[in-house]
């Protein structure tokens, strides 16, 4: 069963509850598991704190779904990961990240150099040799150590695929602030994961 | 905006020089567009910093999305029945709500 919205009707069906209900939890079955797989990496890993976020954002996607903010057309799986990023969002600012007075724009390219001049060696390791040799829980340890909002930018862009412009949305800021925060979380995440590599003495 | 040819520059992975390092990283992910394409293209050939940065960018990219499927990403992949039950009952409260 899908999602019945004609462009003369914006308002999904109101006909009967049970068949919207089935109708959502249809939706909800489709992108149960990306939804989980994505709030679990925004959440550095934290399962209880991925799943009360999925559970928030589904809920509001029903809100949103029985208000008729749901338009025809409209990208399920992108609509969701937009409500689940928008709820991760009030989630750390919540938890006073922004009220710390640290920009995290403009300090961790600092620290991004400064870990990165650290880790200079003597010897070149090939790029893809060094990406090769990294083990999954190495690369999600490296991702959960990102800030939540270069993380929140890595995942949507890099791994869920996201456009900039979508991510811009869900983020809730400018397209040139994804492209210089997703830079930094890059740098810094390379970074990462050649001092793994060196400490595993695969550099 | 010359590029900065630096000795050794390849024994540090991902240094570009900072005032490409967003273009370079745009690059990697194909985002970059018009003229500042043409440009970064351009600096990262003849750049011995932001050359390997970009191989190193394009490499850490692949391996990220590498991790959709992984073993990690495919367990536990459903919300516990606590949670299912929460939304369920959230559900009946907006459905009498209208």
């Amino acid at each position: 069963m899908t999602i019945h919205q004609t462009p003369d009707d914006a308002r999904p069906i109101r006909a009967d509850v049970d068949n919207r209900r089935t109708a959502y939890k249809e939706v909800i079955g489709r992108h149960e598991a990306h939804l989980l797989r994505a709030s679990r990496r925004m959440c550095g890993g934290q399962e209880d704190r991925a799943q009360d976020l999925v559970q928030d954002a589904l809920i509001r996607g029903y809100e949103a779904f029985i208000d008729g903010r749901f338009q025809p057309g409209t990208n399920e799986r992108a609509w969701l990961l937009r409500i689940l990023t928008n709820l991760f969002i009030n989630d750390y600012q919540k938890r006073n990240k922004w009220e710390s007075g640290v920009d995290i724009d403009h300090i961790t390219p600092a620290e991004a150099k400064q870990s990165s001049n650290g880790i200079a060696s003597d010897g070149d390791v090939p790029h893809l040799a060094l990406m090769a040799n990294v083990m999954d829980e190495s690369l999600e340890n490296a991702l959960a150590g990102l800030s939540d909002e270069q993380r929140a930018c890595v995942v949507l862009v890099d791994i869920e695929g996201a456009e900039y412009k979508d991510a811009a949305a869900a983020l809730d800021i400018p397209i040139g602030t994804v492209r210089s925060r997703l830079a930094r979380a890059r740098l810094q995440l390379h970074a990462l994961l050649y001092n793994y590599a060196q400490d595993r003495r695969l550099a | 905006m010359n590029p900065t040819p630096t000795k050794g520059a390849e024994d540090r992975p991902i240094e570009a020089c900072s005032h490409m390092e967003d273009y370079v990283s745009a690059l990697a992910d194909n985002s970059l567009t018009g003229p500042m394409r043409w440009y970064t293209r351009l600096h990262v050939l003849y750049c011995s910093r932001c050359g390997p940065a970009l191989k190193g960018l394009l490499a850490l990219r692949a391996r990220l999305k590498a991790l959709i499927g992984t073993q990690a990403d495919t367990k536990a992949t459903v919300l516990t029945d606590e949670r299912k039950s929460a939304i369920d009952h959230a559900m009946d409260t907006l459905d009498k709500r209208e």
